[in-house]
């Protein structure tokens, strides 16, 4: 990503950020709103991070770099939002549910077969290999529960419903992430920066479409 | 002569731990957690030095990859552990990760005040003081606020502890790269930015707080 780019997508981050921030002292934003605004947070802090490092001159893009881990970070605030607070009331482990748990397996399967060219591109150094392998992982992780959310018939009384675009966004985010990596390998950099600029647009607002949901279901 | 940094951190442990044993115990905790951070920087000083060898990379990568992750690694364990085992009182494990990462800045800034005893001035006991005692200090409070939210729920905790020190370390390599840039003035300041509006917020919640207690005892 371009010097330009970060920073759009570092502004996006922030301005998600300060919102999610504003909105945490009102009755019935709960620790899931607050998890999802540290995911943003996190994104935004790696986008400052390659900013900065672009802007003092020192960037190198051939190997692992800490800024990555802030992808990472940022999917497992979202993973850890789904799995540790949201599945166990959309969710009852039933049989009826069954066919949504299979169904949501497609997002990480998907993640996959769009990050092989990457994984498999020679271009690649290993360092960046294994840090690209630890974000996939968290990545395909909260891409799956977020599919699930999102297609899972609604039984904790409008919850999950109202839940649905938040699900919608952050799944896109995914799927942004992992296309913005795979471009970037194979230097197209058109695309590259076409993908960088929505994921900007999903992360402004990711949090204002979350404290929607969030209201739509506290009223 | 002997390593230094030990020297130092001798001076600095003896006389807490000697005090340690006539506190009382919210001060013996704040003070146990200091000679934590202490003792975690001894620690990864060494073990620093040890991957620059094993890694043979250059020092501006080691300092902007390398020692965010292994320093918020180390100071985040005995944050961890407390939370786990001891207490999840958000006040009580907010304190001790301040505590850590002050002990943490504290020798640190001795060693390279000592390393660099004919060089140093007022601005810059200034400078290492809001910028990178600041920044160990925000680190690991922030790591300690956020396991204080997270580890009532035990699917949560496992799941969120990767991702706090992920932002400590990102939040924590922003710093050291402006500070070796020509842009080292924002790195200085960067901290107390940070620092200013969460201040702020805490004021605002204590003024909160002292009203609503005194809305209710004269309400009795």
């Amino acid at each position: 990503m371009s010097l330009a780019q970060n920073l759009i997508s570092c502004l996006a981050g922030f301005i998600g950020m300060v919102f999610g921030f504003m909105h945490f002292s009102r009755k019935g934003y709960g620790l899931y709103f607050k998890m999802v605004v540290l995911g943003v947070g996190c994104q935004m802090l790696g986008h400052l991070f390659f900013a900065v490092q672009t802007l003092c001159g020192n960037g190198r893009t051939d190997v692992f770099q800490v800024g990555m881990l802030s992808i990472a970070g940022c999917f497992l605030y979202l993973f850890s939002a789904n799995y540790g607070l949201m599945d166990g009331l959309a969710d009852d482990r039933g049989k009826g549910l069954r066919k949504y748990r299979l169904i949501a397996l497609a997002a990480p399967l998907t993640m996959f077969v769009c990050y092989l060219p990457a994984a498999l591109s020679e271009s690649r150094g290993l360092s960046l290999k294994i840090g690209d392998a630890v974000i996939m992982l968290f990545l395909m992780g909260a891409s799956y529960y977020n599919l699930k959310h999102l297609i899972i018939s609604d039984v904790c009384g409008g919850f999950v419903k109202c839940m649905r675009p938040y699900n919608l966004s952050a799944l896109m985010l995914a799927f942004l992430s992992v296309a913005e990596t795979t471009l970037g390998t194979y230097g197209c950099g058109g695309l590259q920066f076409v993908f960088g600029m929505l994921m900007s647009a999903v992360l402004l607002m990711i949090v204002p479409v979350m404290s929607r949901g969030v209201e739509k279901w506290i009223m | 002569m002997d390593n230094v940094n030990y020297i130092i951190f001798i001076c600095i442990m003896v006389p807490l731990a000697m005090m340690l044993m006539i506190l009382e115990r919210k001060a013996r905790v704040i003070i146990t957690f200091m000679m934590v951070g202490i003792t975690v920087c001894l620690f990864i000083s060494e073990v620093n030095g040890l991957l620059m060898e094993v890694l043979g990379a250059d020092m501006y990568y080691v300092t902007t990859a390398i020692t965010p992750m292994t320093e918020e690694l180390i100071k985040t364990l005995p944050i961890l552990y407390y939370a786990r085992f001891f207490t999840n009182d958000r006040e009580s494990l907010v304190t001790a990760s301040i505590a850590v990462g002050i002990g943490f800045a504290v020798l640190e800034n001795m060693c390279i005040l000592v390393g660099n005893a004919g060089n140093v001035s007022l601005l810059w006991a200034l400078v290492r003081g809001f910028g990178s005692g600041m920044m160990h200090g925000l680190c690991t409070m922030f790591i300690g606020l956020m396991l204080a939210t997270v580890c009532k729920k035990k699917k949560l905790f496992i799941s969120s502890v990767f991702a706090l020190w992920a932002t400590a370390v990102v939040y924590h390599a922003i710093y050291n790269v402006l500070v070796q840039s020509d842009y080292k003035n924002a790195g200085f300041l960067l901290p107390t930015a940070t620092f200013i509006p969460l201040a702020f917020i805490r004021l605002r919640q204590r003024r909160r707080d002292r009203e609503r207690i005194r809305n209710e005892n004269s309400g009795c």
